[in-house]
């Protein structure tokens, strides 16, 4: 028997090294009063904040993941919560200056009255007129 | 459930039960695995006390967490996984204790027909062999690095194949071999007075 066979062996000798029956029988019992005691002593909160650790330690490789995708669900949020408040409370208009478009809005006079007629010499027209694409009528 | 090996879990059963919430079912487990895990804590940290703490740590453990067990690995490789590294962390937060008390032999190694047989070639005086083979083994095993320590107590004492040591420790079987050499050679050279 060479060395190594007898480390072997005699580290094998180690096995017998446990407790009586009496420890394991007793083990189970003292192991759950540990658990009441745990969770007397623990608060919800702190249970809580333990799971998540312990949680986003098994993630493991993808422990990366959560931050990353959290930091995205959130801005997500925001965009969605900060897009959609905009829509529903400022008007139409605020949005349009916003965007930097602007639309102007000319009033349409009529001439009503004889002074108009007077002042704008060419209406009603004298000649012959032809429609324009805005509606109105244009002299040739 | 075959987990990834491709043998059958003989635990799944009370695994399965144990996720559901039945608290006998993993009565069973921590009745079925406490000595086996024992031994691991114990030929780790060398201490009793110790040992029990971290045993009820790691079923403590393990109930928190038996729900997201997965069975990619067998119930016995997760439970190993856990308890070991909960001990290395023990280790790496315990100070080492200056003039340990080692524990005494059971008295059941005495009667064991193996011992008597490998002893009685070297030493008449069997008692006092006995006994100073414990604590040169015990030193020697003080010695190991803590990675080291955790190889040879899951190949050498507790006859874990390499290739279920490398699952646990989750690393190559190359390396437990690796480490189980140099372990062997580092206990060799502590031993030799022993060996004339």
């Amino acid at each position: 028997m060479d060395n190594n066979e007898k480390l072997q062996k005699l580290l094998r000798l180690k096995n017998y090294e446990r407790p009586g029956d009496e420890y394991f029988e007793n083990f189970l019992g003292a192991l759950k009063q540990r658990q009441r005691e745990d969770a007397l002593r623990q608060s919800a909160l702190g249970r809580l904040k333990e799971r998540v650790v312990e949680w986003y330690r098994d993630l493991g490789s993808l422990r990366w993941a959560v931050p990353a995708g959290s930091s995205a669900a959130l801005l997500a949020g925001f965009w969605a919560v900060g897009g959609s408040s905009l829509t529903q409370n400022e008007p139409a208009s605020a949005n349009l200056q916003k965007n930097g478009s602007e639309t102007r809005m000319f009033e349409l006079r009529i001439p009503r009255t004889e002074d108009d007629t007077i002042k704008n010499p060419s209406f009603p027209p004298q000649g012959p007129v032809m429609p324009t694409n805005f509606g109105g009528f244009r002299e040739l | 459930m075959n987990a990834k090996l491709g043998k059958p879990d003989p635990d799944f059963d009370l695994v399965c039960r144990a996720q559901k919430g039945d608290t006998k079912a993993f009565d069973e487990l921590v009745v079925h695995y406490s000595p086996k895990l024992y031994g691991l804590i114990y030929h780790m940290t060398s201490n009793r006390e110790d040992t029990n703490d971290v045993l009820q740590e790691v079923f403590a453990k393990a109930y928190r967490s038996i729900r997201q067990f997965k069975a990619k690995s067998t119930f016995y490789t997760w439970i190993y996984s856990i308890a070991t590294n909960m001990t290395l962390n023990f280790l790496k937060k315990r100070k080492r204790r200056q003039g340990m008390s080692l524990d005494d032999l059971d008295s059941a190694i005495a009667n064991d027909k193996e011992f008597i047989e490998l002893t009685s070639k070297s030493d008449p005086v069997k008692e006092a062999y006995l006994a100073e083979l414990q604590i040169k083994l015990n030193e020697a095993m003080q010695t190991l690095s803590d990675n080291h320590r955790a190889v040879v107590t899951m190949f050498d004492i507790q006859g874990i194949p390499h290739t279920e040591i490398a699952k646990i420790l989750g690393v190559t079987e190359g390396t437990v071999r690796s480490r189980l050499h140099y372990a062997h050679q580092l206990l060799q050279s502590q031993l030799g007075d022993f060996w004339k």
